[in-house]
């Protein structure tokens, strides 16, 4: 395939391998995407239409009370666009390894580049130096991540219509978000931000377009860097 | 909102996700992420998420006013508990919908 060598086609194999052992994990993010989706005002084929086409867990659930509350378009996009904003870091990670593909090619490999498929590739290769194994390594991985997402997440689409209205397995997609935010909480300067964020989401609820999230991250970036830079200065001075 | 607007919405979220993800990607080197940019910015998914979870758990969709004596609350707490206990992200979900269906039987 591809033309490639038989220790490029063991890499590949390698990635593949490296994501399955977090597959259970993925299969059930995916699950409970795929039941939230359900649960929620999409039909099915819309349902299956955003899992396959947006591919990206937590703008997913992140849209899905907004398009329930029918918030205007600009108001989902730019959610979105915020709860995406660490992909764009992690894009500049791995920009140096694939710099001289095809737009057409960098714009699938970026497609692919999830939170997992990101770390994982990173731990294999941490610093940058010509090497043939890394499109073979990223494909197997991402390629496996895609179709175990896809399984799941078709699974909790089609399982969620078996199961009443009332046992609410839409908050399932809550409590992944609550799942993934509690990692990115490591640093005393990030809780004070969440914190933060907190507040000002609770206490401007009331407004319209949801600006409360607009409003919540500009608290959390200002929060964030007063609290680092004053951790830094005390650190300084002890 | 119509299904033709739903579409708009899954069509719009699908260039996010290739914008975002594929950023540095396709604009190559002609642009570059300075330092204090990166750092201001390394807090605004977690606040996004934040002001997204917080009013599926403090506020009921019936009213504008909190309620945290429900079933979202308190399975959200559980869950908050439960992820710093074990890490799991599966425990997480299966103990947090546990906390939330035992509340929900138990208020109604």
């Amino acid at each position: 395939m591809l033309g490639w060598s038989a220790e490029q086609t063991k890499n590949m194999r390698d990635g593949s391998k490296t994501m399955s052992k977090a597959g259970f994990a993925i299969f059930t993010w995916a699950l409970v995407t795929g039941m939230a989706m359900a649960e929620s005002s999409l039909s099915t084929s819309q349902a299956i239409g955003m899992s396959i086409l947006v591919y990206a867990g937590s703008a997913q659930l992140a849209a899905l009370p907004l398009i329930a509350g029918d918030f205007p378009l600009w108001t989902i996009f730019v959610t979105a666009i915020i709860v995406n904003l660490r992909f764009i870091i992690f894009s500049a990670g791995i920009q140096p390894y694939f710099k001289n593909r095809s737009f057409w090619k960098r714009s699938v490999l970026g497609y692919l580049n999830g939170d997992l498929n990101f770390a994982l590739f990173i731990s294999r290769f941490p610093k940058y130096r010509k090497d043939p194994f890394h499109l073979p390594f990223f494909l197997g991985m991402s390629l496996t991540n895609w179709a175990i997402w896809q399984i799941g997440s078709l699974a909790g689409i089609f399982l969620a219509g078996a199961v009443p209205d009332t046992w609410g397995l839409g908050f399932g997609g809550t409590l992944v978000l609550i799942a993934i935010l509690l990692p990115m909480l490591d640093q005393l300067s990030a809780r004070l931000a969440a914190l933060s964020a907190l507040l000002v989401a609770l206490l401007t609820n009331d407004l319209p377009y949801k600006l409360s999230i607009v409003l919540a991250v500009v608290a959390a970036i200002l929060v964030g860097i007063m609290s680092d830079r004053f951790i830094k200065k005390e650190g300084g001075t002890t | 909102m119509s299904s033709f607007e739903i579409w708009g919405v899954i069509l719009g979220l699908t260039v996010i996700t290739v914008i975002t993800r594929g950023f540095f990607l396709l604009v190559g080197e002609r642009m570059e992420l300075s330092e204090t940019l990166q750092n201001a910015l390394k807090y605004a998914p977690a606040a996004a998420l934040v002001a997204i979870i917080a009013p599926e758990m403090f506020f009921t969709q019936a009213s504008s006013d909190m309620e945290i004596n429900s079933p979202h609350f308190w399975g959200g707490i559980c869950s908050i508990i439960v992820f710093w206990l074990s890490k799991s992200m599966l425990l997480t979900i299966i103990l947090g919908m546990l906390a939330f269906t035992v509340i929900r039987l138990v208020l109604t």
